[in-house]
Formats: structure tokens, sequence, C-alpha cells
């Protein structure tokens, strides 16, 4: 049964894996996802999963590699320090195409940076997952229910294209406590039979050969091989772009002025709208959901005689998302950005003197 | 007329990538025999590493997978967690275990993860040309070495076996050495022991085996075994150091 609970997002997120189907947890603890690790240090053996605290991010990511090609729902959670240990693993992943999903509550910074919640991920994660130019789908909820529900879907998309799946948090989401509505338990497919899991062969079925790097197919060589395997990769990415965008459009219907932004900042960015539309500005929010797939055709398609300006809002400096707009957006289109750095919030009062300098 | 040795039906109908006189092709071949003695080649799997056994899997007729370098400690204990039935052999070289992977063997040892580890120690990075390992032997010349390896600057040659024996958590931990027929059969018993601990009373085993590089070492094959007897095995004694 779906029920009510308040919780804090970390946890939420967790459980929403656990009733997902997910019964593999490998994690490290770092700030601010500490409070994931601590939940499921319990709650996977109590669903009758596994927990393991690595020794490291670099064990952590390819122990859930290892659980997936057990042919087990298997995840891990971490925050950027972590997330560049994991990038070896994560290209590894996207290579031999493993369903897996990581959880990446974002803080601000390089290096050890800071702990307080960022969206500087941003384009470590949507470029390419480690090495090698290999990618998966990447979603950036702006709330704890949105996270939740993108969870709960998670391994089914995992699963149907074969690839890591990345959901982006932050510090903000990750710490703060709010409704939210849990679904019911489903079961987890059986995989056994799947060409990316070992062991369990049953009625004398052939070897199963599985490999980071696709050495073997149809074509002559290694080389050729890579390259044919790659490309029918890419044919599934750009799949992505026609079957799995997602994005939300807040108060557009009227609107003159448009606020571009993601996650915690778009939601911050609501409420701005909502004082600026109490003001008899006519403004709304466009928010992308997947950060891959990009909606590049639906920012590209933002009428400039419609709209007469554009504000980007994000927690990055440098800019990230707002640079990856701009590749989108009708360049006849007034855009300004508003964006804080180092841990900072964006504050919906600061929103609001952007978008009205624009007036 | 009665059949007393027949290849091994885990061994794949292809021939294997190594070099005349190296040793991988003889602990691959044990490792078949012995799933074959123990009933498990339907059901074994390995993991294979970066290094010139990286394409184990063509090799035997198991499942395989493969784990980025040093890793297969992390990426057994996932799958071993999940799969606890599935008997697991983690078959590594001496720079994927000892060196890039030094931390993840190391905690899966501690942790006691209920597989078994082949390692196979030949005191080089094979696979990329000879250059220095945390096992290449003090004075030992190889392309990062041209010198001969300086304990002032690289350090003693890494006892894995010793330390992984120093944990609590390991059932078994052994050095055996490939290179006299002898030392082959204890080296087969010893991974028969290792995967019958790991089947029926569950824990670590650990299975460090001497072998030969001839490339790399820039020594006739026919030389190695009586090298290997006269100084390698003087910094790498064989023997059981645990269980």
């Amino acid at each position: 049964m779906s029920e009510k609970v308040v919780k804090k997002g970390n946890e939420a997120i967790c459980e929403a894996a656990i009733r997902a189907g997910c019964r593999f947890f490998a994690g490290y603890p770092i700030t601010p996802q500490t409070t994931a690790t601590e939940y499921l240090s319990w709650r996977m053996p109590e669903a009758g999963g596994v927990f393991v605290q690595a020794e490291s991010e670099v064990a952590a990511i390819n122990m859930v590699a290892g659980s997936a090609m057990a042919g087990t729902r298997a995840m891990t959670a971490t925050s950027g320090p972590g997330l560049s240990l994991m990038t070896e693993g994560l290209s590894v992943i996207a290579g031999t195409r493993l369903p897996t999903v990581i959880v990446n509550i974002q803080r601000s910074g390089a290096g050890i940076g800071s702990i307080t919640g960022n969206q500087s991920d941003f384009y470590m994660v949507t470029k390419t997952l480690g090495h090698g130019g290999l990618t998966g789908l990447v979603y950036g909820p702006e709330s704890i229910q949105e996270s939740v529900d993108i969870m709960y879907e998670s391994w089914d998309l995992a699963e149907k294209y074969r690839t890591p799946v990345i959901i982006m948090t932050d510090g903000v989401m990750g710490q703060m406590m709010e409704q939210v509505e849990m679904p019911d338990f489903k079961e987890a497919p059986d995989l056994s039979e799947q060409p990316y899991v070992a062991g369990k062969r049953k009625g004398g079925r052939k070897k199963h050969l599985i490999m980071d790097s696709p050495y073997f197919g149809p074509k002559a060589t290694q080389a050729d091989n890579l390259e044919y395997n790659y490309a029918q990769y890419e044919k599934v990415y750009e799949s992505w772009d026609e079957n799995e965008v997602r994005y939300e459009e807040y108060m557009t219907q009227d609107a003159e002025y448009l606020i571009i932004a993601w996650g915690t900042s778009a939601r911050v960015a609501k409420t701005a709208i909502r004082h600026l539309r109490e003001q008899g500005v006519k403004v709304g929010l466009f928010r992308p959901i997947t950060l891959v797939p990009f909606p590049k055709k639906q920012l590209a398609a933002i009428d400039k005689n419609k709209i007469k300006g554009i504000l980007t809002v994000e927690m990055a400096v440098p800019s990230q998302f707002h640079n990856e707009v701009m590749h989108y957006l009708d360049k006849d289109i007034r855009v300004e950005k508003y964006r804080r750095g180092g841990g900072n919030m964006v504050l919906d009062e600061e929103i609001e003197e952007c978008v009205k300098k624009m007036l | 007329m009665e059949c007393i040795y027949t290849k091994s039906k885990a061994l794949s109908a292809v021939p294997t990538s190594f070099c005349p006189g190296c040793m991988h092709g003889t602990a691959i071949k044990l490792i078949a025999e012995v799933s074959e003695e123990l009933g498990i080649e339907n059901d074994l799997v390995m993991v294979a590493p970066i290094g010139c056994a990286v394409f184990l899997g063509a090799f035997v007729e198991f499942d395989s997978f493969g784990s980025p370098h040093g890793r297969p400690g992390a990426t057994g204990t996932g799958f071993k967690r999940s799969n606890p039935d599935v008997p697991l052999i983690l078959y590594q070289g001496d720079g994927d275990c000892a060196s890039i992977g030094l931390a993840e063997t190391m905690h899966a040892a501690n942790r006691g993860e209920n597989f078994t580890v082949i390692m196979i120690n030949n005191q080089v990075y094979g696979m990329t040309g000879g250059q220095a390992a945390p096992t290449t032997l003090p004075g030992q010349k190889t392309t990062t070495s041209p010198a001969g390896r300086s304990i002032e600057g690289s350090g003693y040659p890494i006892q894995l076996a010793e330390l992984i024996a120093s944990f609590k958590a390991p059932k078994y931990v052994t050095r055996q050495s490939l290179h006299t027929p002898k030392n082959v059969l204890a080296a087969k018993k010893a991974i028969k022991k290792a995967l019958e601990i790991q089947i029926n009373e569950g824990g670590y085993s650990y299975v460090e085996l001497m072998s030969a590089c001839p490339t790399n070492w820039k020594m006739d094959p026919k030389d190695t075994p009586k090298y290997m007897e006269d100084v390698v095995l003087k910094e790498f004694p064989v023997g059981d150091l645990k269980g």
C-alpha cells in the first residue's frame, strides 16, 4: 500500500529504492550522503537485501557492478568527491551496459570543496560517464517526492535500455524533510538469463563472457567490433531524445518571461514566479527533469516572438547548466543568468530582482 | 584403450594468447580440471583481470566477467554477496592484486568474502611489456627499472600472501609454484582445497602461484624453472601460510 510519511530526502529515496526491488547497496560515507548509507545499513538487511560499507567509492561502484552481474537490482549513493572516484567504475558500467542506479547527492566545489548543496556536478555527469564517451540516463528531480517517483521506476528504465541511471539530488534535498507518498513494494524481475548476468546456468546454456569493452561481435577485428558496438549504444542514446525526454512547464501558458532551471534551483524559482505573478509579471518556468537526454528540441522551440527574456538559475559557479541551455536557445532571445556558488542557496527574492531587471 | 588423461571439458577449443613458457595456461588448466573433479564446471564463475589474462573468458567454458584494473576484490564481493551459492574465482596478476588493487584485495580478505583468489605472481607487468611490479625482485631489471629494482627508490617486493595471512578472517592462504611437475601437482591440490573450503564451509581463500614470464624476463623458457628455484622462490617461499 502506498502511504504518506514525513521523511528526510536521503532516507526517502533509499526507501523508494527498496520498494522498487533494490536488494544491494554498497556505499562509503560522505557528507551530505551519510544519512542514505546509515538508513540502508539497517533497512536493506531488513528487506532481505545486502548492505556493504565499502572501503572506498572506488570499491563501492565496482561492488554495485558485481551485484548487477549477479542479476540483482543494485545501487550506490555518493557526493562529488566520491563521484570522482567512481568515474572508473561508471565508465565500466556504461561500457558493460549494466542496469544500475547511482544517486549523486551534490555538494559544492572542486577537490574537498564544501559540504553544502550545489549543482556543480552537472557537466561531469551529463557529458560522459568517465573515460570513453558513453553515458546513461540522468535525472534531476526538484523535490523529495519527485526523487522518490523517479527512483521507483529507475531500474525499469535501466533494464529496458541496459544503462546506468543517475539521479542528481543535492545536499538541500537530501537533508530536508517533507511529506512524501511512498509507493507500494514491487518485485524485481528475474534477470538470470540476461547476457550481462553470470552464474546459475540453466539447461546447458552457453557461457556468458561479460566484458566492459565489447570486443566481440560481427566484425573481423576488435577495433571494428568496438566501433560497431558503440554505434549501437549511440542508437540507444539517440532513441532517448525521442522517447525519454522529461520536462515541466510551470505557468508558461501566457508567459512573456521564462526562467529555466533544474532541481532545487527550479523549486526556488517557482516561489519567485508565484510572487512575480502576484505583481502582474507574466513569468513561467521551463524545468528539464531529464538532464540526459536534455530537452534540446523543447528549448530550441522557445518562441522569440512570445518570450521577451529568459533567466537561467543554477547553483554553480562557474556556470554549467546555463551554458548548456545556451546551446539550444534561439540566439535572438535575451538571456540573463543568476547563479550562486560555494554552497550558497539561490534565493527567491534575488530571482525576482533579476526578472524585474529584464522587464 | 583406457583413457587416463584428456583435456578438461571446461577449457574452450581455442588457443590461448599466452607467450611460450608462460604459466598462465597451466594455472587455467588446473582450475578447469579441479572444477570437473568437484563437479562445479557448470557453476563456477571467474572474474577476469586486467593483464595478460584479460581474455580469460575466451579460454574457459565458465561464465566470466571483467573488472577494472585491481577491482576484482570489489566486483567479486558484489557478485558473491548477491549470488552466495555460486562458486567464484578471482583470477588476478601481481600488479592487479598487489598494486593498483591492494585496497580491494586486502579489504575483501579482511571481510572474509566467500571466494577464492588465484594470484599469478610473475614479478612483472606482462601485458604492458615488462614494467616493474610490486613483486619485482631487488636488483631485477625491467623496462621501468633498467638498472635493476632499487630498494631505496622502490622498496622491497610485497609478499602479499604473508600480508593476507596476517588477517583473522581468511580460511586458507598458500603460495605454490608452477615451475616443476611436482609443484604443479601441489598447486592443483591447493586450488582444490581452496574451492572445497569455499563450497563446503564458506570463507576466503588465497592461492598465490609463482609463474614465469620468459618474454619479459628475457630468458629462454627452458631456463626459467632453475631461475625460479634458485632465485625467485628464495624471496617468495612456497608453502601454506594459513589453514
